[in-house]
């Protein structure tokens, strides 16, 4: 009974302090996982508060990290997780999707830098990029908690007879697969309809130009791939009667320099600049 | 012994009866249906809207949201009628259950910039969200809802019918009800990155507004997820997808269970039990799932009380029940809603069913009783 209440102390205090979790979400592979992350690192909950935005209209859960290994990017020591939702004296902001983080537990993160302010981090699929760590009791093996169980890993094998494991992977073996999936090429899978606004044009000669464009939506083309809305795109555009063939030769995805095949026509009468058309990758 | 991460099951076949006491509902159950709770002196109480007749405003729906297809494909709808379309889904739900008489939509001026927004009763309806910390470059937030919550602070809740006075909207109303822990302003913002449409069938590469918008309503009514990839509480949807538009039982028991009306004991049997873990106690938020024995299908799911314990309400049916404990906590010795990691069980559209133990696909290693069970069944 002791156990039972000190158990539902720690409890009442953990969801009194962390925000909760509802979204639409796109599923994201593990590969995709740590595509888009920024940062990917290893660290324990230090601390956590929760605040009104400056213009109070938002509010937002920080919640503090000591950083203990860096598996992506240059993180600092310690870092600052923004998510948005939590509690401030009775009022509670309930936002699905977001993580609790459990104070003082360890997690492994995949974050991205917030564009707002780049002293904050932002968790990369809500709740799909945080695996919290544990010991297992039995083994003394430190293994992670898949967030959204095998959605994040792939399908799980099926048929008769077939074993899956649970939910739950070591930590050992989760760092190889995420060295796996940083370490893998990036391709755009032919058929990727990619929706590109063209921001500037430049002279290249007779009857061409250098296209440079902008990604309007993010993309998931499979699942070892995210293309952000807003990624540099690159092409060249030749003149040809009364249109212009552009021929898109490159895709920067999270600074990675990334070639493509994709051709798209447009007519030839007014400015390229500030179209905004679908390029299918061949 | 139960493992870390040890996927068990109670095989046990359970005739539901016409059984239970509506009276109950409110003061026992706790995480029933996953919806949102707020502590209230240490007792779990789900949070719900006091009253039936609720209404979103559209913002600046002057401005068509330009990443909202509304003409290509077959039978495209204007953006209102999809979302009028996406609430009444919830408002009409069908198993003699919820009482919500009226969700709206009415069309409103730019409502982006009034004072704080999240605690002024004014409900929204966004396509328009540009804050980079709401939705973050490719990083696959489709849409969110912030569901803004109250909840009576200066002592336990009292019996069925006590009233609760509440203080909201900035300090300008003041909300009386039984419940002593309330919704009072939900906001919804739809990614203005990423591409809908409104015709039947989605266009391939745009999320189906319909989907997403129902999912989103059963936010801002009160549900959190749900562990069933049928359901539309599920989590996560893809582009080209619109299963979500219609409601499983899941989602009709859990709207109902939040909103109830008076047939709902009457027409819903029920399973409980508790779910323990040794030296422990009682495992939190552990998953538990029904599923039906005669179809191997899951029907709805729940999570586990604090104290382990846990009550499904179920149509008339037999039900094979599975329990997902979640990985504990070496340091906490608790688990909570953040390790709701069941969801490995067979919850993929192309996953076999949860493990039904007729359909001879097991996850894990073989699945033993949990120790201390106590089910009853009615």
């Amino acid at each position: 009974m002791k156990i039972r209440t000190q158990l539902f102390a720690v409890l009442v205090a953990v969801l009194m302090a962390a925000s909760a979790s509802a979204t639409t979400l796109v599923r994201m592979s593990l590969d995709q996982l740590a595509e888009a992350s920024t940062e990917i690192i290893r660290g324990h909950v230090v601390s956590q508060e929760t605040l009104w935005n400056p213009g109070h209209s938002r509010i937002y859960t920080y919640t503090t990290l000591a950083l203990e290994q860096t598996y992506k990017g240059n993180p600092p020591a310690t870092l600052v997780v923004q998510q948005p939702g939590g509690t401030i004296g009775k009022v509670r902001v309930f936002v699905a999707g977001t993580i609790q983080f459990h104070p003082q537990a360890g997690y492994v993160l995949f974050l991205e830098r917030s564009v707002a302010d780049p002293s904050k981090f932002l968790p990369v699929g809500m709740m799909q990029g945080a695996y919290r760590i544990y010991r297992d009791a039995k083994t003394q093996e430190e293994r992670l908690i898949l967030p959204l169980g095998y959605l994040t890993r792939g399908a799980p094998a099926s048929g008769a007879g077939s074993v899956i494991a649970g939910p739950a992977v070591p930590v050992r073996q989760f760092q190889r697969d995420v060295s796996a999936a940083l370490s893998g090429p990036l391709t755009i899978p032919r058929g990727t309809a990619i929706p590109v606004a063209i921001k500037s044009t430049q002279f290249a000669g007779m009857r061409h130009l250098d296209v440079k464009g902008r990604t309007t939506s993010d993309l998931f083309p499979n699942s070892g791939l995210v293309i952000p809305a807003g990624s540099a795109m690159s092409g060249m555009a030749e003149r040809i009667g009364d249109s212009w063939k552009i021929s898109w030769t490159e895709v920067s995805i999270r600074g990675k320099q990334v070639l493509l095949s994709a051709r798209s026509t447009e007519p030839a009468a007014g400015s390229l600049q500030g179209r905004v058309l679908v390029v299918s990758v061949r | 012994m139960l493992e870390a991460n040890r996927v068990f099951r109670v095989r046990r076949k359970v005739l539901v009866a016409l059984a239970g006491s509506l009276t109950l509902l409110g003061a026992v159950l706790a995480f029933a249906y996953t919806t949102f709770q707020n502590d209230v002196y240490g007792v779990p109480v789900p949070s719900l809207w006091p009253n039936a007749s609720l209404t979103w405003v559209l913002n600046n729906p002057g401005t068509p949201p330009g990443n909202v297809d509304t003409t290509d494909g077959t039978n495209p709808l204007p953006l209102k009628t999809v979302l009028m379309n996406s609430a009444n889904s919830w408002a009409a739900a069908s198993l003699n259950g919820q009482q919500l008489t009226n969700v709206s939509i009415t069309n409103g001026s730019d409502v982006t910039n009034l004072p704080n927004p999240q605690i002024d009763c004014t409900n929204v309806v966004s396509f328009n969200d540009n804050n980079p910390a709401d939705f973050p470059t490719g990083t696959a937030t489709v849409a969110f809802t912030t569901v803004s919550t109250d909840y009576f602070l200066n002592g336990p809740p009292g019996t069925p019918g006590t009233t609760y006075t509440f203080t909201e909207c900035n300090g300008l109303e003041t909300i009386t009800t039984t419940s002593p822990s309330i919704v009072f302003d939900a906001d919804i913002a739809f990614n203005p990155r990423a591409q809908f449409s409104t015709s039947t069938p989605p266009l391939s590469n745009d999320f189906d507004l319909q989907s997403v918008a129902t999912h989103e309503f059963g936010h801002a009514l009160g549900l959190d997820h749900s562990g069933i990839a049928h359901a539309v509480m599920f989590p996560a949807g893809d582009t080209g997808e619109n299963q979500q538009r219609t409601l499983s039982t899941d989602d009709l028991i859990a709207i109902s269970f939040l909103y109830p009306s008076s047939s709902f004991a009457s027409y819903l049997g029920t399973i409980s039990g508790q779910v323990t873990l040794p030296n422990i106690g009682g495992a939190y938020a552990a998953q538990v799932v029904a599923i039906d024995a005669s179809t191997g299908n899951v029907v709805l799911d729940s999570l586990a009380n604090a104290d382990g314990s846990y009550k499904l309400f179920v149509p008339p049916g037999s039900y094979n029940v599975l329990v997902l404990p979640l990985a504990r906590d070496d340091q906490h010795g608790i688990c909570s809603l953040s390790d709701f990691s069941g969801w490995t069980c067979g919850y993929d559209e192309s996953a076999p069913p949860c493990c039904d133990p007729g359909v001879g696909q097991c996850l894990g290693a073989p699945l033993a009783n949990p120790i201390n069970f106590t089910g009853k069944f009615f």
